[in-house]
C-alpha cells in the first residue's frame, strides 16, 4: 500500500448555500506513477472532489491520505506540504509579466542576493519540462496563445511538485483551448511526471484523451463514483457510465423540437462571413441560417471562432466580408445598439461584466431592456416597474428580494435574473452563451426548458457553448467551428458526443475520423 | 484601476466631517491667541444674525449647484476635476457677454449671462468627455489640465484687457443693475440663486432616479460594458454627463456673478470647485443628500471666515477642511463583505 | 540651453519615476503635485534650519514621505477612492504649506533660502543631472531585474496573481506610494533649492506633467527619461521665449498645463489601438 499516493475514503460534501450534494461517499486510490483521468458531466462533482484533495474545500465526512499522511481536509497548506499540487483551469497569472516572471512569482531564484536569477529559473523549468523553448519564456504572457498559456500553467504546477519525493499532480482540463500539437506536448509532460514517480489525476471532458494518456479512468455521476475502468474501456462505455442508463436516453436524445411544428421564417442569416482582426482571420467563410422556432448549437474549442461569433452577434466585432442579415435586413456594421433595436436578445459568456450591473438592484437589472416602456409622463411609474420586475421574479423563480444589489445573490440567481430579462416578451432572436455554466442540475433544467419555450414561441435561438452535452441537449442542429470554419453541421438527433468531439478537435476537417 | 465612488457609507461621511471639525479645532488652538473666542466665532457666529445666516445660505446655493454637477459626472463614472476652471471661465464669459450687451431688458440680460456661463462650462466639460470618448484620454487628467491652463488666461483678462480701472478691485466692470438677481433677506447677499439651487436638486433627483436617461446614466457609471450591451449609447453619456457637469459648474459661476459679485473678480472660484467634490461625496452622490451636505459645508465655510479675525492663518483652513474630508469620505471604516 | 534643459529635467524626471512606481503598482498618482509642493517648502525650511543644502534635500524628501504616508493610509488601510484621496493630498499640501509658513515665518508667500546656493557641478552641469539619470537606470533594474520589482509590477497587472501566491498586493502598493512620496519630495527639493527660494505654487503643474510623462514614456523608466527631457526642452524654450515676446507672464502660467494637455490627448489618440489590445 506504500505505493498509493492518494487515498480517499467515503468522502462527502454538501454545499450549505444551495444544498447541493456535490460529492457523495467517494473513494479513490491513485498509485505512484499512475495517470488517472476523472470524467463526468458538468456538475458531476469532479472539481469539488479535486478541491477536497487540495484543501480548498473541506469535506463533511471521509478521509484523505496523501503520500501516507492523513490530511485534515479544508487546509490548503497541509495539502501542499503533503505534496499535492493543482493546476487550475483559470490560473491566476499576470498577462503583463513574462512567462519566466509569472512562473517564479513569489519564489524567485536570486543572484547576488537581490537580483532575479533568470538562468537558474530557466534551468529549473528545463528540469521539469524539457520542451519549453527559451524564446517562449521571455515573452509577456499577453503575447502567448491560449494553448501556450495552458502549458505555462501546467509548468507552474510542475515547479511546485516536490523534487526529492513523490507528489500528487492534479490538472483541471489541461488541454482546454489547445491545438492538437500543444495537446501532444502537454501529454508528454504528463507522462514524464508520472514516469518520475508522481501520481497524476486529471479532469477532462474529452473522452478520446482518456485512452491516449491515462492508465485508468474514474467516472463520476451526481457526486458518486460510478466506477473505475481501464483506459481502453472505450468512449461508448464511458459515455454510458457518465450519463447513467435510464436518464441517459433522455438527455442524449431530446425530443426534437423542430419536428413538432412548422419552422418559422428565416430570422438570421450568415453568408460567406469572414471576421478578421489585426490581420488574423478569426472566422472564415461561414454560412448558415436560423429560422424562427429553431435552436442552433454553435460549438468548438476556444479560440476556434466561437468567441468571434459571439463578438459579432453582440455587436462588439464587425465582419470583414460576407453578409449578416437579421429578419431580412442586412446589418453592415453591427453595434450593440443596432442589434438591440432589431430585437436581438443576448446572454453573454461573461455574465457579470457584460450581462449585469452587479452594484444595481435586482429590479434595476431586470428592467434594462424594458426601460422605455415603464414610464408615464416621462417618469418611471413605480407601480409598473415593480409589477414588471415581480412578474419576472415569479416566472423564473428568482429567489431574492427585488431591491437588494445583485452581487448579494447566488450565482444561480444572478443567471436567472439575466435570463429572465433576455427571454421576456417573446423575442425574435436570442443568442445565449454557455447557458448552464456554474448551475446546479435543477436550475439547468429550468433554463433549458425556458430556452426551448422561447424557441417554440417563434424565436431563432443560437446557443454558443464549449460544452458538447449542452449543445446536443439544447439544440435542434449542431454546428462545429474549427479554425474559424464550420466543419460539421448535423441534426442533434444524429449527433453523438464522440462525433462532435472529433469535429471540435479538427479530426473531420482533415478527413480522418478518430485520428487527432 | 477605476474603482467605484459609491464605496464607503453614510458612516464614512459622518466620520469625515467629524475628523475635519476636529482638525479645525486643533488648528484654531494653534493659531489663535484666544482659543475660546475663535471657537465661538467658528461655531456660533454664522448663525447669529441675518447677514451671516443669509450669506451662508447664499454660498450653500452655489455649492449645491456645483455639487450637483459633480453628482452627475461621478454617477456616470466620470471624474470631472475641472470644476474650478469651469466655474471661473464660465463666470468670466457670462460677465463679458453681459457687459457686451448692456441694454437688454433685465430678465433677458440675466438669462444671457447665465446661458453663456453655462454653455462655456459645458463646452469645457464636454471637451474632456470628447477626448475620452474619441481617444480614451482620461477625463480625470484632461479636465484638470484644461481648467488649470485656462484659469491663468482668465486671470490675465481680468487684470488686463477686461479690467475696470475705475474700481480698486482686480475685477471687470460691473454688470448693469438690471441684470442682477433679486435679493431677499437684506443685508445679506442671499438671492434667487438659492431657490434655483434647491429646485435644481429636485430636478436632478427626479432625472437621476425616475427617468430613463437617469437610469441609463447610472447603469453606464456602474458598468460601462453592460450598459453598452443593453443598447445604451456611450457617446451620449460620456459627452452628455461631462457636458452637463461642466454646464452646472458654469451656471454656478454665472449665478455667482448675477447674484453676488456682479462682476468677474480675480481668484473668483476660490476653491468652490474642490468643495463641490467634497459636498457631493459627503452627500453620497445623492442630489438630496447634497442639499444637506452643502448646508454643512457652507456652515463650516462661514465659520472659517468668521474665525479668520481671531487667528493668523484661517484662509487656508478651508482648504485643509476640504482635504481632510476628501481623504476620508470614501473610506470604508467597516470591512467590506465584497472582496473584488 | 541644453544644460538648462537638463537641469529643468531633473524634478520632472524624479517625480515621474516616483509616479511610475505607483502606476506600475496599479495606482494612478494624482497626488504628485502636492507631494512636490511640500517637498519644495520643507527643503527650504530644512536648509534654513540646518544651514546645509543637503539637509534641505533630506527634509524635502522626508516631507514628501510623510504626506504620502497619509495618502497611502487613506488608500490602502481605509480603502478610500484613490483619485479622491489624491485630490485630498494636493489640497492638504496647498493648505498646510501656507499655514506652517505663517507659523514659522509670519508670511504665506515667498520664503528665501538663507544658505548660498552652491550647486556641485560636473562638466558644467549640476550634479543632480547624473544623479537623476542614475536613478532612472536603477529603477529600471529594480522593476525588471529584482524579485521585489517583479512583484510590484504584478500588483498593477493582476493583484490576484500575488494573492494566489500568498503575497500581499497592499504591501507592494504601500511601498510604491511611500517611494513616490520620497521621490516627489526630492523633486520639490530640487526645484526649490535650485531657485534658492520657495514661492507659492512653486510646483507649477510639475506633478501633472510628471503624470503625463509616465504615459508618454510608455510606463518605462528609460522612456520617462526621454519624455522628461522633451518637456524640459519645452520649458526652457518657453522661458527663453518670454524674453523676446510680448506675451504677459500671467498667461504663460497656463502654458505648461496646455502643453501637457495637448501631449496627453495626442498620446491617447496615437496609442489608442495599442491600449485596446492590452
Amino acid at each position: 500500500m506504500a505505493d498509493l499516493l492518494l487515498q480517499m475514503e467515503g468522502v462527502s460534501k454538501r454545499y450549505p448555500g444551495n444544498g447541493v450534494q456535490a460529492v457523495d461517499g467517494a473513494s479513490l486510490q491513485v498509485a505512484r506513477g499512475e495517470i488517472r483521468a476523472i470524467v463526468g458531466e458538468n456538475g458531476a462533482g469532479k472539481t469539488t472532489l479535486m478541491h477536497i484533495v487540495t484543501g480548498v474545500v473541506g469535506a463533511d465526512t471521509g478521509s484523505v491520505t496523501v503520500c501516507g499522511r492523513t490530511l485534515v481536509t479544508g487546509d490548503p497548506a497541509a495539502a501542499r506540504a503533503a505534496g499535492v499540487v493543482m493546476s487550475y483551469q483559470h490560473p491566476r497569472l499576470d498577462r503583463s509579466l513574462t512567462v519566466l516572471e509569472n512562473l517564479f512569482l513569489g519564489d524567485e531564484p536570486r543572484r547576488l542576493g537581490i537580483l532575479f536569477n533568470r538562468r537558474r529559473a530557466y534551468d529549473r523549468i528545463r528540469a521539469v519540462a524539457r520542451d519549453l523553448p527559451k524564446r517562449l519564456v521571455t515573452r509577456p504572457l499577453a503575447r502567448l496563445s491560449s494553448g501556450q498559456v495552458r502549458m505555462v500553467s501546467l509548468v507552474a504546477a510542475l515547479l511546485r511538485l516536490p523534487t526529492d519525493r513523490a507528489g500528487v499532480l492534479i490538472l483541471d482540463e489541461p488541454t482546454e483551448a489547445t491545438t492538437p500539437e500543444e495537446a501532444d506536448r502537454i501529454f508528454q509532460i504528463i507522462r514524464d511526471s508520472a514516469a518520475a514517480g508522481h501520481a497524476v489525476v486529471f479532469i477532462t471532458h474529452r473522452l478520446p484523451e482518456v485512452g491516449r494518456v491515462a492508465h485508468t479512468v474514474t467516472v463520476l455521476r451526481g457526486g458518486r463514483i460510478v466506477g473505475t475502468y481501464a483506459a481502453d474501456a472505450g468512449a461508448a462505455t464511458l459515455a454510458a457510465a457518465m450519463v447513467g442508463s435510464s436518464e441517459g436516453e433522455d438527455t442524449l436524445h431530446p425530443p426534437p423540437a423542430a419536428g413538432t411544428h412548422e419552422p418559422g421564417p428565416v430570422r438570421l442569416r450568415f453568408e460567406r462571413l469572414t471576421i478578421e482582426r489585426f490581420g488574423r482571420s478569426l472566422v472564415s467563410d461561414v454560412s448558415f441560417s436560423v429560422r424562427g422556432g429553431e435552436v442552433i448549437g454553435l460549438t468548438g474549442i476556444r479560440e476556434n471562432g466561437i468567441e468571434a461569433m459571439e463578438g459579432l452577434l453582440a455587436g462588439k466585432l464587425s465582419h470583414t466580408s460576407g453578409r449578416f442579415e437579421l429578419d431580412g435586413r442586412t446589418v453592415s456594421d453591427p453595434t450593440p445598439n443596432k442589434l438591440r433595436s432589431l430585437g436581438m436578445r443576448y446572454v453573454p459568456t461573461d455574465r457579470l461584466l457584460r450581462g449585469a450591473s452587479v452594484d444595481s438592484s435586482v429590479s434595476e437589472n431586470l428592467i434594462a431592456l424594458k426601460r422605455r416602456h415603464l414610464q408615464r409622463a416621462g417618469l418611471f411609474d413605480a407601480a409598473t416597474v415593480t409589477d414588471f420586475a415581480a412578474s419576472l421574479q415569479r416566472r423564473f423563480g428568482i429567489d431574492a428580494a427585488l431591491n437588494v444589489p445583485l452581487w448579494q445573490l447566488s450565482g444561480g440567481n444572478i443567471q436567472k435574473v439575466i435570463l429572465s430579462r433576455e427571454l421576456e416578451g417573446d423575442p425574435h432572436m436570442l443568442v445565449i452563451c454557455e447557458p448552464s455554466w456554474g448551475l446546479d442540475f435543477r436550475t439547468r433544467r429550468r433554463i433549458i426548458s425556458q430556452v426551448r419555450r422561447t424557441a417554440q414561441a417563434g424565436a431563432a435561438v443560437i446557443v454558443i457553448s464549449t460544452d458538447i452535452d449542452e449543445v446536443i441537449d439544447l439544440a435542434d442542429r449542431v454546428l462545429v467551428l474549427y479554425d474559424g470554419r464550420i466543419v460539421a453541421d448535423v441534426p442533434a438527433s444524429e449527433a453523438s458526443r464522440q462525433s462532435i468531439g472529433r469535429a471540435m478537435a479538427g479530426a473531420l476537417a482533415v478527413g480522418e475520423p478518430g485520428a487527432r | 484601476m477605476r474603482d467605484r465612488l459609491t464605496q464607503g457609507s453614510f458612516r464614512s461621511s459622518l466620520l469625515a466631517v467629524l475628523a475635519a471639525i476636529a482638525v479645525t479645532v486643533i488648528l484654531l488652538g494653534f493659531g489663535s491667541p484666544s482659543w475660546s473666542s475663535a471657537m465661538r466665532a467658528f461655531f456660533v457666529q454664522p448663525l447669529t444674525n441675518r447677514f451671516y445666516l443669509g450669506n451662508m445660505l447664499s454660498s450653500m446655493g452655489y455649492l449645491l449647484i456645483a455639487a450637483l454637477g459633480i453628482v452627475i459626472a461621478f454617477r456616470c463614472g466620470l471624474y470631472n476635476l475641472g470644476g474650478e476652471g469651469q466655474i471661473f471661465v464660465g463666470a468670466l464669459a457670462g460677465t463679458l457677454a453681459g457687459l457686451a450687451l448692456p441694454g437688454l431688458p433685465g430678465i433677458f440680460g440675466t438669462l444671457l449671462v447665465l446661458i453663456v456661463a453655462s454653455a462655456t462650462g459645458a463646452l469645457l466639460g464636454g471637451l474632456s468627455g470628447l477626448f475620452r470618448r474619441l481617444w480614451g484620454a482620461p477625463e480625470l487628467i484632461t479636465s484638470y489640465l484644461l481648467s488649470a491652463a485656462l484659469i491663468p488666461a482668465a486671470e490675465y483678462l481680468i487684470v488686463g484687457p477686461a479690467n475696470d480701472p475705475t474700481r480698486s478691485l482686480l475685477a471687470t466692470a460691473r454688470l448693469s443693475r438690471a441684470y442682477w438677481l433679486p435679493r431677499f433677506f437684506a443685508p445679506s447677499d442671499l438671492n434667487l440663486s438659492f431657490a434655483i439651487a434647491i429646485a435644481l436638486a429636485g430636478i436632478v433627483y427626479l432625472m437621476m432616479f425616475y427617468t430613463v436617461r437617469g437610469y441609463e446614466l447610472r447603469i453606464f457609471g456602474l458598468n460601462e460594458e453592460f450598459a453598452t450591451y443593453s443598447g445604451i449609447h456611450p457617446t451620449t453619456y460620456t459627452l452628455g454627463a461631462m457636458g452637463l457637469s461642466g454646464g452646472l459648474h458654469g451656471l454656478t459661476g454665472g449665478l455667482m456673478v448675477a447674484g453676488t459679485y456682479h462682476a468677474a473678480i480675480s481668484g473668483f472660484s476660490g476653491g468652490i470647485g474642490w468643495s463641490a467634490i467634497a459636498v457631493a461625496l459627503v452627500g453620497r452622490l445623492h442630489p438630496l443628500g447634497a442639499i444637506v451636505s452643502a448646508l454643512l459645508f457652507a456652515y463650516l465655510d462661514a465659520g472659517t471666515k468668521a474665525s479668520m479675525l481671531h487667528t493668523e492663518f484661517t484662509f487656508e483652513l478651508g482648504t485643509v477642511i476640504q482635504a481632510v474630508i476628501l481623504l476620508l469620505v470614501t473610506a470604508s471604516f467597516v470591512v467590506s463583505r465584497r472582496s473584488s | 540651453m541644453i544644460v538648462n534643459s537638463l537641469e529643468l529635467m531633473v524634478p520632472i524626471l524624479i517625480a515621474a519615476l516616483g509616479g511610475l512606481l505607483t502606476e506600475r503598482a496599479g495606482v494612478l498618482n494624482i497626488g504628485l503635485e502636492g507631494l512636490i509642493l511640500v517637498g519644495a517648502f520643507a527643503a527650504i525650511v530644512g536648509a534654513n534650519l540646518t544651514g546645509s543644502l543637503l539637509m534641505g534635500a533630506v527634509f524635502g524628501t522626508l516631507a514628501g514621505l510623510a504626506l504620502s504616508a497619509l495618502y497611502s493610509v487613506a488608500c490602502i488601510e481605509l480603502r478610500s477612492n484613490i483619485f479622491v484621496a489624491g485630490l485630498a493630498t494636493n489640497l492638504l499640501a496647498a493648505g498646510i504649506v501656507p499655514t506652517v509658513s505663517a507659523l514659522l515665518y509670519g508670511t504665506r508667500g515667498v520664503v528665501r533660502l538663507a544658505v548660498p546656493v552652491s550647486a556641485q557641478r560636473i562638466a558644467g552641469v549640476s550634479v543632480m543631472v547624473p544623479l537623476a539619470v542614475i536613478l532612472a537606470a536603477a529603477l529600471h533594474v529594480f522593476l525588471f531585474e529584482t524579485p521585489y520589482g517583479i512583484r510590484l509590477r504584478a500588483t498593477g497587472g493582476n493583484p490576484q496573481a500575488l494573492v494566489a501566491r500568498a503575497l500581499s498586493p497592499d504591501r507592494y502598493r504601500r511601498f510604491a506610494m511611500l517611494c513616490s512620496g520620497l521621490f516627489a519630495g526630492g523633486a520639490g527639493a530640487a526645484v526649490a533649492l535650485r531657485l534658492g527660494v520657495y514661492l507659492p505654487n512653486i510646483s507649477a503643474g510639475r506633478g501633472w506633467i510628471a503624470l503625463v510623462v509616465i504615459f508618454l514614456g510608455m510606463r518605462h523608466p528609460l522612456g520617462i527619461l526621454a519624455g522628461a527631457f522633451v518637456f524640459a526642452v519645452f520649458e526652457s524654450f518657453a522661458a527663453a521665449a518670454q524674453g523676446f515676446t510680448e506675451v504677459p507672464g500671467t498667461l504663460l502660467l497656463g502654458l505648461p498645463y496646455l502643453i501637457t494637455l495637448a501631449a496627453m490627448v495626442v498620446y491617447s489618440a496615437l496609442g489608442r489601438h495599442a491600449r485596446i489590445e492590452r
